[in-house]
């Protein structure tokens, strides 16, 4: 199981597609421009975004390289196969989080504006966006394959868009209550709770296929 | 103790369009076994079958006198499919590590030491590599952790003689121990009829027959005679017969028994090919 984690992480990092790269720095910096002093939370949605997307990418190449038959070959228990490529997410939130961070500070140096709030629900989002894409995208491409995975994740863009808007021409931050923090506490527990159950439908379907 | 390190009996899956029929054979420690068959004969199937891949209908698949389905099973089987299963962006260290982290008996000295006589550089991705190198690599993988058994489907299909050639010498060398055994998948029969120590063909998701090969070798043969001469050949003589339009050409199992008993007929060995093409292509010249 060590050996495909590591496996799943290094092509996290070798499969980063540069024109996905390019596209999402013109994305944050664009955002950053237009979103002000909430800057580095639009920046990180879209930073966490781009990860979960390149964690479901990861499988792609699995697909390409003939690794998936290679697997099956392999003394690893279904379960452990799954449990594999989900602890390898886990791992990548690292990135996102410490991206998130980044972008934050950078903000907050441009814009000479500090908010802990602003930080918190960053490294919030920045750890469950993540999680909710793969959540959802996993299990659809051990079921349907790779593609109804692409579907999913085309479908999941709108309500980001829609998050993004709501800085960009609403009320903004200022217009969320005091209580953000339980929200996204109730929201991290709903998260990880889809994880956990994607995982299982996740199993299920790696065995199915098998 | 059991003598097989693969016991396939009775394999029966269905598909839509093809069906695995009842499939029996073994392979033994210590020994080489070829499965020949063309495109579509159920090689890949019954492999996949092996492997637990693909789930049987019914039937007896035992891997070193257990069933197939115990995951600890593969611990001690090497696997090479026709194609390299790694990704381009990996070089063979990274391989190392993924390999090292999945096996338990992982070899890393035996590993650098198979990389190094074949030439296998380590730091460049492997979608750098020939496809002659990937195929090494793939082998070398599958007999790094040191397995009992090595299943290999087509796996010098596409090689140059030269590369197929080190393949087949070090498949060689690896038998030597006598508790080793190989499962050869393939449709280049010559490769069989080098190395090969038993011989299945399988047809049709039938099994043919499962022969010692220098049996067949030396054996079998290709009796070719005018059609006038054929009509006093007993059938009983011979396997199968196709007709030309100038002569006629028959699969013997006797060889020698043929030549002894009818005069005037030219009798020549038999090549696995020969062999397949008449099993395969039936009656038709």
């Amino acid at each position: 199981m060590k050996g495909l984690i590591y496996k799943d992480i290094a092509i996290f990092f070798k499969c980063i597609d540069r024109k996905m790269i390019l596209i999402a720095v013109g994305a944050i910096i664009l955002l950053m421009c237009n979103t002000g002093v909430y800057a580095g939370l639009v920046a990180s949605v879209l930073l966490a975004m781009t990860i979960g997307m390149q964690n479901v990418m990861s499988f792609a190449s699995d697909e390409k390289a003939g690794w998936n038959q290679y697997q099956m070959a392999l003394p690893v228990r279904a379960v452990y196969v799954v449990a594999s490529r989900y602890l390898a997410v886990v791992c990548t939130l690292a990135v996102s989080l410490a991206g998130s961070v980044i972008l934050n500070l950078i903000s907050s140096v441009v814009f000479r504006h500090f908010d802990s709030r602003v930080w918190g629900v960053s490294a919030a989002v920045s750890v469950m966006i993540p999680l909710l894409w793969t959540g959802i995208c996993l299990p659809l491409t051990y079921w349907f394959g790779f593609r109804s995975a692409q579907t999913m994740g085309m479908i999941a863009v709108i309500p980001m868009f829609y998050f993004v808007r709501y800085f960009e021409d609403g009320a903004g931050f200022s217009a969320m209550t005091d209580s953000i923090g339980m929200y996204a506490a109730v929201m991290g527990a709903a998260v990880s709770l889809l994880f956990m159950v994607s995982m299982m439908i996740s199993v299920a379907g790696y065995r199915r296929r098998r | 103790m059991e003598q097989n390190n693969i016991l396939v009996r009775d394999l029966c899956k269905k598909f839509d369009s093809f069906s695995l029929d009842h499939v029996s054979f073994q392979v033994p420690k210590g020994r080489i076994v070829g499965f020949i068959g063309e495109n579509g004969a159920g090689k890949s199937t019954t492999m996949n079958l092996i492997l637990d891949e693909l789930k049987k209908d019914s039937g007896q698949i035992q891997i070193f006198g257990r069933e197939n389905t115990i995951s600890s099973v593969r611990e001690n089987i090497g696997v090479v499919f026709d194609e390299c299963s790694f990704h381009d962006v990996f070089n063979t260290d990274d391989i190392e590590r993924i390999l090292s982290g999945v096996y338990q008996c992982w070899d890393s000295s035996l590993y650098r030491q198979y990389l190094n006589r074949f030439n296998i550089p380590g730091k460049k991705p492997i979608g750098s590599f020939s496809k002659g190198m990937k195929m090494k690599l793939s082998i070398i993988c599958a007999m790094a952790h040191k397995p009992k058994l090595l299943l290999l489907d087509e796996a010098t299909t596409g090689l140059d003689p030269v590369v197929r050639d080190e393949m087949l010498d070090l498949f060689l060398e690896f038998i030597q121990d006598e508790e080793c055994s190989i499962f050869f998948s393939s449709h280049i029969t010559s490769d069989i009829q080098k190395i090969a120590d038993y011989v299945i063909l399988i047809h049709q998701g039938r099994i043919v027959f499962e022969e010692q090969k220098d049996d067949l070798i030396y054996n079998w043969g290709v009796v070719r005679c005018g059609k006038e001469r054929f009509a006093d050949i007993v059938p009983e003589d011979y396997i199968i017969h196709r007709t030309t339009s100038l002569s006629v050409e028959c699969l013997v199992r006797d060889r020698e028994m043929i030549k002894r008993k009818y005069k005037n007929v030219v009798v020549d060995k038999a090549s696995l090919e020969d062999i397949m093409l008449f099993y395969v292509r039936g009656g038709a010249a």
